[in-house]
């Protein structure tokens, strides 16, 4: 689907760009969930998928007071011993298995390549991984065999795991100081919090620190007008370095020799290995290749950004329930990002490589991008306002009826913006950089240079973007409400934006929604239920809509430069086809909820939910006769159901002990009513739909008549005597698992979403006295997840993946996969995708346990000033199971990981 | 009440005050996009990058007698291996196939400017003649390809009802896809085209030979009859074509330097422009040592067009590494187009076989003079039309190996019982696959991923 899937985060009255990260916990005061119909209807569009609306903390007058809150987390760095990869001897076996094959080149006809010149290098034993050096060295007579098994021996005894953590992980560390301060009298509150946020990441070399400023003021000028007025800032500095990626390694690569010096690795060096290097000598170039353990120091990417926001709300009392208030915010986001690659770095050597040509007869050698260091600067830059009148009407006639209603406009702008340098031969000590010619640069031919690569893309170095949205809106709500029992809610909405080329058929839609609720705890009938104390059933239907800025019944061309030629040429390339059957996205809501509390201390809420989205938009895969695809269409009309129960229940609540549990129960159904083409229908056309064309298009999210995300897959039987993969069909009989023996949908089994469809959450809170305990359990079922198939080609395999068919006989070795000649030709996309693979997804986790006391009672505290001293321990993320064979959860994050990497945390949370 | 209506009107003006400058800051122009409302916004869209190249090129190559696929690796089998075998569906089911889709996004970019540019702004109506000329010559040359195919080769007493595809005009994507047109009637279709944009194209397209020009479009046509197997008529077009203001010179091949063929002197010899679509793979088709041995010793063009070099690094055990096409690291280095040496051999057939064996041999002679180094160049002098018929078809072959006309020669020639039947083989010398005289699979499939999307559409045998 087109547009953010994320709600929209309303805080302080105002919708605001940032994300929940960066708005401080400790200055949330209050945080409203809105779900149904009528969130839409106030906030527009971008609240089809729910509204978060937080409140922050005002100052209360009285004394000044002060809250000072420390804390410190840890997490271990990941133990990648304990992933699921295939140990050194199975992955160093595959290789060996693979290169000795009897239809392998006689590595002997590689020696004559060892004297290679410019251009003609051979990436096949350049990049050599350690398995084949061997059998190559053998082959040229520098190991005998006995030799080269001892050498086998040693090479499948080491794995670099613990290496790996050695020299590029550690423990995180997390620091978060906060100070609030806040206070007043009658006519002036205030607020003023001070934040500051250290990290250290598992991964060494990088870290980041955050600060937060905010300051918040309420002034009473006049009985009449109220003047609000909030300040925030935020700095972050993050600094990045790079580490290797863990599958992209060998096992048995080493990253640093028996001396501590540091040794290369195949990923990253350009296909540059040991012999290629004697052309490096030979002409006294640049090492190609790349070194993790010098890469991590010589590369930094530092981040800096600067976040300003500012909101003023003036209010003012025309008379009694009649006020008018005038206010809007601006916020501005300013990133800037400084990439610099020393000289010894890789990523500066390679770039310069790439565009030296070597000396001939007649030239010397050039170097057409300046040798020394790389630098990239980038830069961003986020600006938005809002600006809003409201009117807001609160009456309330001969006593039982009441009237609250507001109306408002608001003009909100958004304009982001970015930019794009690079310098070369650049110095950071110096500040110096040297000219590059571009222009040479792009029409060099890439032989004679001493690493063929592609050219250089200038739109990698250089660039510049902007994109503006503007919106103007207005909107209005009414509640009537009749003896307190009886209301009547209703909203609605007029949003529009800058759509250049909109067809006015999509301009002044309305959003709009109706409600009804009803306080039964208030009826006579119910008042003697003592047992009863709120009881109230609501009832809502609402509409909200979307259309898409991307696509239009015009076509819509970008501005590119088309520089195949010395000389570029001014171009416009097509961005989005006309398409004229584009509507707009429509979503009807229906919810029916019930709010109560009984026994005083169980309350609870259950809400029923019903929501159609006709029309979403979404790139397809279209005709490739009518010339764009994938494109943005109206690609399918879903319809989601649920429920939604939550409960809170103070099981015992004394002054000493209480007992709280909270339960969250949710069950979702969704259905797509129409899709955009695809409908699986045997014998339907000529050709059939393929099973393939199914599984696919299931994959994309839609197919007619099924949830959301559903999942099909293939009947596994086993492996037959010739190493072939085999499946059932659908009378149950065996057949090789091929494309040839396609019987469209019957070949698949329909597994269910592949999202879950049922989530509870239980979390219990035990007080007793100064100490409290807290534990939450999470739960999520109804889904199905897939898991990778182990490859042998892999470069750091998953365990198992050596286990594959290689003679008559294997067929019956547990766990065995197909012979990989099989994999190679029949495409392994039905073993991938069949119930071998796909398993129940069901899971549940540990998220949370803490324990807390408060040392308040301790007399040099009291004295001291402070109203509260809390002492917390925390960890968080501890603990998953899945309920499938491989107990693979994805909670993990990762199939290759089984277990979670908890954060420990302990605070202080003061008050005085 | 005075005092009501006071603070009710302020409000009120405000809003309506809001409401009239509503329009004006909503009506900002985005940067970096645009539509296309401007002659000059329709200029630029015709120097879009993606206008100056056909796609599939490599895969076409892979299907000829010039390609071969040694070593033979069952277990990495793709699109090409599966072209190369002549498999009734080669593409990827899960993927829009790239030759269709690639020239039906180009038909797609070329409707655009003939459905849009009557109603631009600004510029004379002889720059929207001129912008929509280009465009029908452009889409004609696409639909040429598309028709040599999915059609069966041009036969005049069937042409009429033998399907081929669907003659796209609309540029908007919620019109239904047409049903497949005729052989017949595509070719009917792309020769009225070009006859109606040739008044209005420009003269001379020196600057750009991506744009169109009379001459272009003149090549064009020569190719199109030349496959309809209208001898007469192509060599009537490549007659006038060779009369284009960039003179009728074949490019010297003496004096450059292997492997490195700069592109701007190269393209001189165009005379419309095409590149090899990126997106259609760089990926090197390998020459079949045959028919690279076929070259005489001294030619200049095995140096320059084939490059040396293992290609598959596990699976072969031949001593020396096979030569191949390099397609280059940037794509716009294959051309495709028209070219002078293609209109000459145009020529050539056409006068071998009238029996006039010296106007073929002077125009295969002015071409190899081109293509030895002086010391090595010996002029072909025969008075026996079928010799010489060998030689203009040899000479074509060795001309342009890899620019995709290869098939379209091999169904040409099929038609005429002068193909013979083509073997694939595997490493051990058995036999995958043949592709017999008269061979259905000399036309190609529609791919099942287009034809999901329409059902009701016929399939090639």
């Amino acid at each position: 689907m087109t547009g953010n899937p994320n709600p929209l985060i309303v805080v302080d009255g105002y919708p605001t760009e940032l994300s929940l990260n960066d708005i401080n916990p400790n200055e949330i005061e209050t945080v409203t969930i809105l779900k149904d119909a009528a969130a839409a209807a106030i906030y527009g569009v971008r609240a089809s998928n729910g509204v978060i609306i937080i409140d922050r903390k005002k100052g209360v007058a009285g004394k000044t007071r002060f809250a000072f809150r420390s804390t410190l987390g840890f997490r271990p760095p990941e133990d990648y011993n304990r992933y699921r990869y295939a140990s050194t001897k199975e992955a160093t076996d595959i290789l060996r298995d693979y290169y000795e094959d009897a239809n392998h080149p006689n590595f002997e006809f590689y020696r004559n390549l060892i004297y290679l010149d410019i251009g003609q290098y051979d990436n096949t034993i350049n990049g050599s991984d350690n398995t084949r050096m061997l059998l190559i060295r053998k082959s040229w007579g520098q190991l005998t065999q006995e030799q080269m098994e001892e050498e086998f021996a040693k090479l499948s005894a080491y794995n670099n795991s613990d290496d790996y953590e050695k020299y590029f992980l550690r423990t995180a560390l997390t620091r978060q100081y906060n100070l609030n301060i806040y206070g007043g009298n009658n006519k002036t509150l205030f607020y003023l919090t001070g934040n500051y946020l250290g990290n250290r990441l598992n991964q060494q070399n990088n870290d980041g620190r955050k600060v937060q400023l905010s300051g918040r003021l309420n002034l009473e000028l006049s009985p009449r007008l109220s003047f609000e007025l909030l300040t925030d800032y935020n700095n972050t500095k993050n600094e990045i370095a790079p580490i290797p990626d863990i599958n992209t390694l060998y096992t048995d690569e080493r990253f640093a020799d028996e001396h501590g010096n540091p040794l290369p690795v195949m990923s990253g060096s350009g296909g540059v290995g040991r012999i290629t290097d004697s052309i490096r000598s030979k002409y006294n170039g640049y090492d190609h290749r790349m070194y993790p353990l010098v890469e991590m120091n010589e590369v930094t990417t530092t981040q800096r950004i600067a976040d300003y926001r500012v909101t003023a709300n003036l209010k003012y009392k025309i008379r009694t329930g009649l006020d008018v208030s005038l206010g809007g915010i601006y916020e501005t986001s300013n990133m800037q990002e400084r990439r610099y690659a020393t000289e010894l770095s890789a990523a500066a050597r390679q770039i310069v490589n790439r565009f030296t040509l070597v000396p001939t007869a007649t030239t010397p050698m050039t170097y057409l991008v300046p040798k020394g260091g790389h630098l990239m600067l980038m830069h961003s830059a986020m600006r938005n306002f809002t600006a809003r009148a409201q009117l807001s009407f609160n009456k309330r006639f001969a006593s039982v009826h009441s009237l609250n209603a507001i109306a408002g406009a608001e003009v909100r702008g958004s304009v982001t913006e970015s930019s794009k340098a690079a310098y070369f031969g650049y110095n950071d000590q110096t500040l110096l950089q040297q000219p590059v010619d571009y222009a040479r640069l792009k029409t060099t031919s890439t032989t004679g240079v001493l690493y063929r690569s592609a050219l250089l893309n200038v739109d990698e170095l250089f660039q510049q973007t902007f994109s503006d949205d503007r919106f103007i809106s207005g909107y209005m709500n009414a509640v009537y409400s009749y003896d307190d029992k009886y209301s009547f809610t209703g909203s609605i909405r007029v949003d529009q934006s800058n759509l250049f080329g909109t067809d006015p058929k999509y301009k002044y839609k309305p959003l709009w929604s109706v409600g009804l609720a009803w306080n039964a705890h208030r009826e006579e009938f119910l008042r003697s239920a003592y047992w009863i104390n709120n009881l109230k059933l609501r009832v809502s239907k609402g509409f909200n809509g979307n259309v898409s800025k991307n696509s239009l019944p015009q076509v819509i061309a970008q501005y590119a430069t088309n520089n195949i030629f010395a000389t570029p040429v001014a171009a416009l390339d097509i961005l989005s086809p006309a398409n004229s059957g584009l509507r707009w996205e429509q979503t009807d809501n229906f919810n029916v909820g019930l709010d109560f509390t009984v026994l005083k201390n169980i309350s609870g809420t259950i809400d029923y939910y019903n929501k159609r989205s006709t029309d979403v938009l979404g790139s397809l895969d279209i005709d490739p006769f009518r010339g764009f695809s994938p494109t943005l269409v109206n690609q399918a009309s879903i319809n989601n159901r649920g429920w939604e129960i939550t409960l809170n229940s103070d099981w015992i609540s004394t002054r000493k002990v209480n007992w709280n549990t909270g339960l969250a129960f949710s069950h979702n159904k969704s259905k797509v009513l129409e899709a955009y083409v695809l409908k699986p229908a045997l014998g339907a056309y000529t050709p059939f739909v393929s099973s393939q064309a199914i599984v696919t298009a299931a994959q994309a999210g839609y197919i007619k008549g099924e949830p959301v995300g559903v999942v099909y897959s293939y009947r596994y039987a086993g492996i037959d005597e010739t190493g072939r993969a085999l499946m059932y069909d659908s009378k149950g009989n065996i057949t090789v698992m091929h494309p040839s023996y396609d019987e469209g949908i019957a070949s698949l089994d329909n597994r269910g979403p592949s999202i879950p469809s049922t989530t509870i959450g239980l979390s219990n809170r035990l007080d007793i006295g100064n100490f409290y305990f807290y534990c939450m359990i999470n739960f999520y079922g109804g889904f199905v997840v897939k898991a990778p198939r182990p490859d042998p080609n892999a470069v750091r395999p998953i365990a198992g993946a050596g286990n594959f068919w290689k003679k008559a006989g294997d067929e019956a070795i547990p766990g065995v996969l197909p012979s990989r000649d099989y994999i190679g030709t029949s495409s392994p996309f039905l073993l991938d995708n069949s119930d071998r693979f796909i398993m129940n997804g069901t899971y549940f986790t540990i998220n949370d346990i803490t324990a807390s006391y408060n040392l308040r009672k301790l007399d040099f505290l009291q004295k001291a000033g402070f109203t509260s001293f809390e002492v917390k321990l925390q960890v968080s993320n501890l603990y998953t199971k899945a309920f499938n064979d491989e107990n693979y959860s994805v909670a993990t994050g990762n199939y290759l990981k089984r277990y979670m990497t908890p954060t420990y945390t302990i605070g202080i949370f003061t008050n005085f | 009440m005075k005092y009501k209506s006071n603070y009710l009107t302020w409000p009120a003006l405000l809003f309506c005050l809001l409401l009239a400058s509503c329009d004006k800051y909503l009506d900002v122009v985005p940067k970096g996009k645009t539509l296309l409302t401007n002659v000059s916004d329709f200029e630029l869209w015709m120097n879009s990058k993606v206008t100056y190249e056909i796609s599939g090129i490599p895969q076409i190559c892979w299907m000829t007698d010039h390609a071969q696929k040694l070593p033979w690796d069952p277990a990495f089998i793709g699109e090409n291996e599966r072209a190369y075998l002549w498999a009734e569906q080669f593409t990827e089911p899960n993927y829009p196939p790239q030759m269709l889709a690639g020239a039906y996004r180009h038909i797609y970019l070329y409707n655009t400017v003939i459905n849009n540019i009557d109603a631009a702004a600004g510029g004379t109506p002889e720059q929207k003649a001129s912008l929509k000329a280009e465009a029908l010559l452009a889409r004609a040359n696409e639909y040429f390809y598309l028709v040599n195919l999915y059609g069966k080769p041009y036969d005049a007493a069937t042409a009429a009802t033998d399907p081929a595809v669907p003659f796209v005009t609309a540029s908007d994507i919620h019109v239904a896809t047409p049903p497949r047109m005729s052989v017949q009637g595509v070719y009917d279709q792309i020769i009225a085209d070009i006859n109606d944009a040739l008044p209005h194209l420009p003269e001379d397209n020196s600057d750009n030979r991506f744009r169109g020009s009379k001459h272009a479009a003149y090549s064009v046509l020569a190719r199109i009859y030349f496959y309809m197997r209208n001898y007469s008529e192509a060599a009537a077009y490549a007659e006038l074509a060779l009369q284009r203001p960039g003179g009728a010179e074949v490019t010297d091949y003496n004096g450059l330097v292997k492997n490195f063929f700069p592109r701007d002197t190269r393209i001189n010899e165009m005379i419309f422009a095409r590149g090899s679509d990126p997106n259609s793979g760089t990926s090197v088709a390998i020459g079949d040592s045959a028919f690279i041995k076929s070259y005489p010793s001294t030619d200049l063009r095995p140096a320059l067009y084939y490059y040396d070099g293992p290609y598959y690094p596990f699976n072969y055990n031949t001593i020396k590494p096979s030569a191949g096409v390099r397609f280059g690291a940037l794509s716009y280095d294959v051309q495709v187009g028209t070219t002078v040496a293609e209109m000459k051999l145009i020529l050539a057939e056409y006068a071998v076989r009238n029996d006039d064996v010296e106007t073929a041999l002077q125009h295969l002679n002015e071409i190899r003079i081109k293509r030895f180094a002086p010391a090595d160049y010996q002029p072909l002098s025969s008075t026996d039309p079928e010799e010489v018929f060998e030689w203009v078809i040899r000479e074509r072959r060795h001309e342009m190996p890899f620019n995709g006309l290869r098939w379209f020669d091999m169904r040409r020639l099929d038609s005429e019982n002068r193909m013979p039947e083509i073997k694939r083989y595997d490493r051990e010398g058995n036999v995958l696959a043949t592709l017999p005289p008269h061979s259905v699979r000399y036309t190609l499939q529609i791919p099942v991923n287009a034809l999901i999307y329409n059902p009701d559409m016929d399939q090639n045998p």
